[in-house]
């Protein structure tokens, strides 16, 4: 009877293993990769969010009474770390997160108020968060007057 | 002729021995759990993108929807959509009345040639909806508008208006949540709040 030699070599097994390997790393890294860009899209499309709704609130405090809303820019910076805005924030030293609904989040809301001239107010937005040890900003900037 | 030699020596020789299966069998079955783990959290982080980003696009156009119909078409609040003058409302200093907020509209009704026309928004049924009609009709026989999809749910609608002095615009206020619930993952809720004042420029 003929000898039995039909298994596989060990270079032939070494060789399809580092080839099944380098397979599995490199789909483990894309997927990986997959989850960290999503993760950074929710934080931004939030983060934006947060930006735009104090927009929205500053611009309709704007609207309610141009002068009260005057009388806050002073080229201070204002924290609003509370969700949804009822109140103007605070304008002391560094800014808490923001609650959202009580719930804690990763984001701080900063807004800077300037007056160009007489009848302007520069309203220039920040909303920062931490991820994964690399920092992200949103920068939100507009100006706002007693006409438009 | 080979082949068939061939195909009889490989039945006789051919398969696996128990000690291989346990080995494959053993590795699949560590394999496809980190397998499905690695799939499942790209589709649930997927998932919770698609639910803040459809929450945005909604919150965000029910919001300009409402501010640009309101100033481009608002010329008077009532609290009756038969516009009488008795049923105006924040044209006074103070704040307006509770309740149900009808706008007199700009537009000139073509058959009657009078500005008779009305709208309001309203939440109904988790949707928020833009109602319109003209003075003669009922709120029953309006045409309805839905600015959200059921896809979200709108909570906590609040549309209130006020006046600071006789001279001054009436200023509108609106507040309502969007939330996104995913059927596939309960746990990824996107709940975002829009709030804004606008004031009645055509007035």
């Amino acid at each position: 009877m003929k000898q039995r030699n039909n298994g596989f070599s060990l270079i032939e097994v070494l060789v399809f293993l580092t080839i099944l390997s380098l397979v599995f790393i490199a789909g483990a890294t894309v997927a990986t990769v997959s989850i960290k860009n999503s993760i950074t899209a929710e934080n931004k499309s939030l983060a934006t969010r947060y930006a735009e709704e104090l927009k929205e609130w500053l611009q309709g405090q704007k609207e309610a009474d141009w002068q009260k809303f005057n009388s806050n820019v002073t080229g201070a910076t204002y924290c609003f770390n509370i969700d949804p805005i009822l109140v103007w924030g605070s304008s002391v030293g560094t800014c808490q997160n923001i609650v959202d609904n009580g719930k804690q989040t990763i984001f701080q809301r900063q807004v800077a108020l300037s007056a160009p001239s007489a009848n302007q107010a520069k309203v220039s937005i920040t909303v920062k968060w931490n991820e994964a040890g690399n920092g992200f900003t949103i920068p939100l900037n507009t100006i706002f007057a007693p006409f438009e | 002729m080979f082949f068939k030699i061939k195909n009889l020596k490989s039945k006789i020789i051919s398969g696996f021995t128990l000690i291989e299966m346990v080995v494959v069998i053993g590795i699949i079955t560590l394999a496809l759990p980190a397998v499905f783990a690695i799939v499942f959290s790209v589709l649930r982080e997927q998932a919770k993108v698609y639910a803040i980003k459809q929450a945005r696009r909604e919150g965000d156009f029910a919001l300009d929807s409402i501010q640009n119909t309101i100033k481009n078409s608002a010329i008077g609040i009532f609290s009756d959509f038969s516009l009488t003058p008795a049923k105006e409302v924040c044209n006074s200093p103070g704040p307006g009345p509770s309740g149900n907020l009808y706008f007199k509209s700009k537009i000139i009704d073509p058959i009657t040639q009078q500005q008779d026309e009305w709208f309001e928004y309203v939440l109904t049924s988790n949707k928020l909806a833009s109602y319109s009609g003209s003075i003669p009709t009922n709120p029953n026989t309006t045409t309805t508008v839905n600015l959200t999809t059921p896809q979200v749910t709108v909570t906590g609608f609040m549309f209130s208006c006020s006046r600071a002095s006789t001279y001054s615009p009436a200023l509108i206020t609106i507040y309502f949540d969007v939330t996104y619930s995913s059927s596939s993952f309960q746990e990824n809720q996107a709940t975002l709040h829009y709030s804004t004042q606008i004031k009645l420029t055509n007035y």
